[in-house]
């Protein structure tokens, strides 16, 4: 096999190459903004406003994490922000799942309009949305827990769950289902049995966005709460942009932190993302 | 006789039964997420809409009502276009952005290389979309400043002389916005059409190479066709979304320098939190409203052909 | 009603993040002082308090700077707003029109108050629409940050008093060097997008100038044209750091920090930035150079209490205990500021420092001016004085041109 196709993995060899190279530069580009915020958070202030800019911090300075560290506060935020992340994904991907299988597999009375409610509601800047859904959730007695900033999120969250999902199982051929469908499947055995593994890598990218969403949210983490106990980390950066003055190191720190785990939880369900189809087998 | 007339008229109950719960599966299946939207939301859009009818909502106990006069107001008002114009140079400029760098990254870090490092090329580029917007924006508006590392950079490869004003520069300001919005916007597609991507069967594509398609044949024929169902829905999505993007905006720019990257949600909350006119903000907010769904059922319409 | 009793029923069971009330009179205090480097001591304050008064309790609900305005309208329009609330003197007539603040003359006259209304810094008690708002937690005077080795390089011996001097000065540190600039213009149209208030108020004060007529608009005047005048004229003659139209207010300060421009004009409370970020800068505080006039930009923390509070009584005591002698010393050395009421200022004084001895000067020698307090639309006119000022610094627009536009669009937006 080898000495036959030699040249064959010459060529595989040499597009490894290219891909890597190409790869590596991508990275160098569209990671540099983070490079500098690494370099900010490990400097002191002065030496990021010194001339000329320097990437590399003349002495190891850890100020700006030892404050993140040595503040309960902002553990706490972290807490809230990781566990409202998960909270808001786990039932976004569900409830989603669910609406993106009615979408696909049924034509129904409605079917349309559903959809363009479900997208309208997305068309309204949220700004103005604030004051009125804030009313929304201080009615239903939600205000200052993470139950209404849960709802809140999903709100923002379902429509590209249903968009995102609804496209996904739209790939997925019928004979799927209808094959389970002869195995004896209900339609909710279809989905959780046969689409939902297939599926996979639209269920990640839909839970990396609901997670996200929540994780990066500021303007209604900060109206639809008010102790400290139920701040996120995007209301506990912004405090760090004072009146008179910005905590720059501290603020980079605590974003290099806070983000630490979310790029660990994202490689580790890169695993998923991979050609469900192909394994599963079935001719296209 | 008499039973087995109960025997059928049970079973005729049973047919409509069952073709009445056969036709609420689907509905079944929305409800939950109907539910969400609908009582969370319904109210607070009819109530954006409402107050575009008034003068001096919110800040005054009984506003009065005016009917479109607001409407009339806005739409006379030049800044308003000029919002407008801004906003469709930033959504079409952003999106394309995102489109072009998320699908080639999206691609690219699809290749068949070891998994390992492909999992570490996927988190590494999905990066910028983990920071709040405020980081984001006081990250560039250091990386941008006349004396920050990107001129410096520029600088000493000859590619400027002077340091540029990348944020202050009326010409230059919307520029930055764009570059800055894509960098931020590129991983959402990405990691979109990824996914998207794993659902092509390896066949089509083992098909195509024996038909003598090299790599943007099979990108044109195979990949885009395929892909199609997700790219429709995650690029309406990106559009409505950047077309009323706010925090990114706000703060790198504030609308500025003068009004040359002012937008309509900048707009929009000028008039809410900055001048208290919430009247005026829900009229502009009605009007995004307006702008993008008459764009979304054109563009349900074409989906409809697809199917 | 349905998917209230659902919702609730629901979430009360299954989640443990909420918080119980406690059988106390709860007043909460919405501020964005605790956020300003001064970990634990507003909590402290409010322990010191609850000791005193165990029938209250206080909860301190803190928020970014940027956002507390925003906040106090739209928690008052949901109907869950607190009861004393931080303020900032530019936001008075924004509240007035939407009824959000108490009058205070009643609480202020009271004989129990544990100050003088006397003694308090008068900017924030002065009356509009014949009543008493706010009352002051703190004063920032404006003044000038120096930066003594680049005057000394530049080859001068003292910080400039003068205008002329200030622009001779300012353009000699300029030709300096790369990178070093006289004076920095904090122009940027970000939020809060205040450059015009923070460098060009204080000059105009300094130079005997006015932006209001009473409660309205006169921006189009010959002592402000002299300003901005003067203003752009730093610009021309190379003083000013390029780059005024991106230069946030966070950017200025810090390069003048990190000794990169020889004077910040700001409040006097960065000498403790300057102090903690870099102790080796050869620094000076000094009076903002003056025209004639010694006269100098009063800011400060405001105190009020909301119009819809159910505790106005138990807010008062509270304000009143902030207000007292020795405690608002103590808030005025973690804020280094200068206290609200005047009469800790020599509580204050003892084992205070060169810098602050200067402030204190100046703020009992000079005149104090604010004007932003009964000025209409306060907020949205620093962006249009931003908008117009960047303009003119670009050579696009006269000083005379920008001072009547900024004055045609501040009347549009009121009318």
């Amino acid at each position: 096999m080898k000495y036959t196709t030699s040249k064959e993995d010459h060529q595989k060899l040499t597009n490894q190459i290219v891909i890597y190279c190409v790869l590596c530069v991508c990275v160098i580009i569209f990671a540099f903004p983070l490079i500098w915020m690494l370099s900010v958070s490990l400097k002191p202030t002065v030496e990021t406003f010194s001339l000329p800019p320097k990437l590399i911090p003349s002495s190891l300075y850890l100020d700006g994490y030892l404050k993140i560290f040595n503040n309960d506060q902002y553990t706490r935020f972290l807490l809230n922000s990781y566990l409202l992340g998960l909270a808001v994904t786990g039932l976004s991907v569900l409830i989603g799942t669910l609406a993106a299988y009615g979408f696909s597999r049924y034509r129904f009375f409605g079917d349309r309009a559903a959809k363009l409610f479900v997208i309208t509601t997305q068309m309204v800047p949220t700004i103005t949305l604030l004051i009125p859904l804030f009313g929304v959730i201080v009615w239903l007695k939600l205000y200052d827990t993470m139950w209404g900033l849960i709802l809140t999120y999903l709100t923002f969250s379902l429509p590209y769950a249903v968009i995102m999902m609804n496209g996904y199982l739209d790939t997925i051929p019928k004979d799927f289902d209808e094959a389970a469908t002869i195995d004896g499947c209900t339609p909710l055995g279809v989905l959780f049995k046969v689409l939902l593994p297939v599926a996979a890598p639209g269920i990640i990218s839909t839970a990396i966005y609901t997670f996200l969403l929540a994780w990066n949210e500021f303007l209604f983490a900060l109206a639809l709460t008010r102790s400290i106990e139920m701040r996120t980390v995007p209301v506990g950066i912004s405090m760090m942009v004072g009146e008179f003055g910005l905590k720059w190191d501290e603020m980079m720190a605590f974003s290099v932190i806070g983000s630490l785990p979310v790029l660990i939880l994202f490689m580790s369900v890169q695993r998923f993302v991979i050609s469900g189809l192909s394994a599963g087998g079935v001719k296209g | 006789m008499r039973s087995a007339l109960i025997a059928d008229l049970n079973k005729d109950m049973q047919k409509i039964l069952n073709n009445i719960s056969n036709e609420s599966i689907p509905y079944l299946f929305l409800l939950p997420c109907l539910l969400i939207l609908g009582s969370l939301l319904s109210v607070p859009l009819y109530k954006v809409v409402e107050y575009s009818l008034y003068d001096n909502v919110i800040v005054q106990k009984n506003p009065s009502f005016v009917g479109l006069e607001n409407y009339k107001e806005i739409l006379g008002d030049i800044a308003f276009w000029k919002a407008t114009l801004n906003t469709i140079i930033f959504t079409v400029g952003s999106v394309i952005g995102h489109l072009i760098i998320g699908t080639s990254l999206a691609l690219l870090v699809n290749t068949d290389i070891n998994p390992k490092a492909r999992t570490l090329f996927r988190s590494l580029l999905i990066l910028p979309w983990i920071f709040t917007a405020v980081v984001v924006a006081v990250n560039w508006q250091l990386l941008l400043n006349p004396f920050g590392i990107i001129n410096y950079g520029l600088d000493k490869l000859g590619i400027i002389n002077e340091p540029l004003d990348w944020l202050g520069d009326p010409s230059l300001a919307m520029w930055s916005l764009l570059l800055i919005s894509t960098w931020r916007g590129y991983p959402f597609i990405m990691v979109s059409f990824l996914s998207g991507l794993q659902s092509i069967p390896k066949e089509l594509y083992e098909a195509a190479e024996i038909d003598g398609a090299g790599f943007f044949g099979k990108f044109w024929h195979v990949t885009i066709p395929q892909l199609k169902p997700v790219i429709y829905g995650v690029a309406l999505l990106d559009l409505i979304w950047t077309f009323q993007l706010f925090p990114l905006v706000w703060l790198t720019t504030g609308g500025g320098p003068g009004r040359s990257t002012e937008v309509l949600s900048t707009m929009t909350f000028r008039y809410a939190f900055v001048n208290f006119e919430f009247s005026q903000a829900s009229t502009v907010a009605v009007s995004i409203l307006i702008i993008s769904a008459a764009f979304t059922i054109f563009y349900l319409r074409n989906e409809k052909s697809r199917i | 009603m349905f998917f209230k009793k659902i919702f609730t029923l629901i979430f009360a069971f299954s989640f443990a993040w909420t918080i119980n009330a406690s059988a106390k009179t709860q007043i909460e205090w919405l501020q964005w002082f605790a956020a300003e480097n001064t970990r634990d001591f507003y909590e402290g304050l409010v322990d010191e308090f609850e000791a005193a008064n165990p029938n209250i309790s206080v909860k301190l609900v803190t928020q970014p700077f940027g956002k507390v305005r925003e906040s106090i309208v739209t928690d008052s329009a949901v109907g869950v707003g607190s009861d004393v609330l931080g303020l900032n003197m530019p936001w008075t007539t924004g509240f007035l029109k939407s009824d959000i603040l108490e009058p205070l003359d009643a609480y202020m006259s009271k004989g129990s108050n544990s100050f003088k209304t006397a003694n308090l810094v008068q900017a924030p008690i002065g009356k509009i629409n014949g009543k008493t708002w706010m009352v002051p937690l703190n004063a920032f005077p404006f003044v000038m940050h120096v930066n003594m080795d680049l005057v000394k390089k530049a080859g001068f011996s003292k910080p400039p008093t003068s205008w002329s001097e200030l622009k001779e000065q300012a353009v000699a540190i300029s030709n300096l060097g790369d990178g070093i600039s006289g004076i920095g213009m904090p122009l940027s149209s970000q939020p809060p997008s205040n450059g015009p208030i923070l460098t060009f108020l204080p000059l105009l004060y300094s130079n005997g100038g006015r932006i209001m007529d009473g409660t309205s608009p006169n921006f189009d005047n010959a002592k402000v044209v002299e300003t901005l005048n003067f203003i752009n004229d730093l610009r021309k003659s190379g003083a000013m750091a390029p780059g005024f139209a991106s230069r946030t207010g966070g950017v200025d300060l810090e390069e003048f920090i990190a000794g990169r421009s020889g004077f910040l004009i700001s409040p006097g409370v960065h000498a403790s930035a300057v102090a903690t970020r870099n102790p080796d800068l050869n620094y000076d505080l000094v009076r903002v150079p003056t025209n004639g006039v010694n006269a100098y930009r009063v800011h400060g923390w405001e105190l009020g209490i909301a119009s819809k509070s159910k505790h106005k009584e138990e807010a008062w005591k509270f304000i009143d205990f902030l207000l007292s002698k020795e405690v608002n010393a103590k808030v005025a050395k973690a804020s280094r500021a200068l206290p609200g009421n005047l009469d800790s200022l020599d509580l204050v004084s003892g084992g205070a420092t060169p810098v602050m001895k200067t402030q204190m000067n100046i703020l009992s020698g000079d005149e104090p001016v604010e004007e932003l307090r009964q000025a209409p639309s306060a907020v949205a006119s620093w962006s249009i004085m931003t908008e117009e000022m960047q303009s003119m610094l670009r050579g696009d627009q006269s000083a005379k041109e920008a001072a009547s536009k900024v004055q045609s669009r501040w009347l549009d937006l009121i009318s």
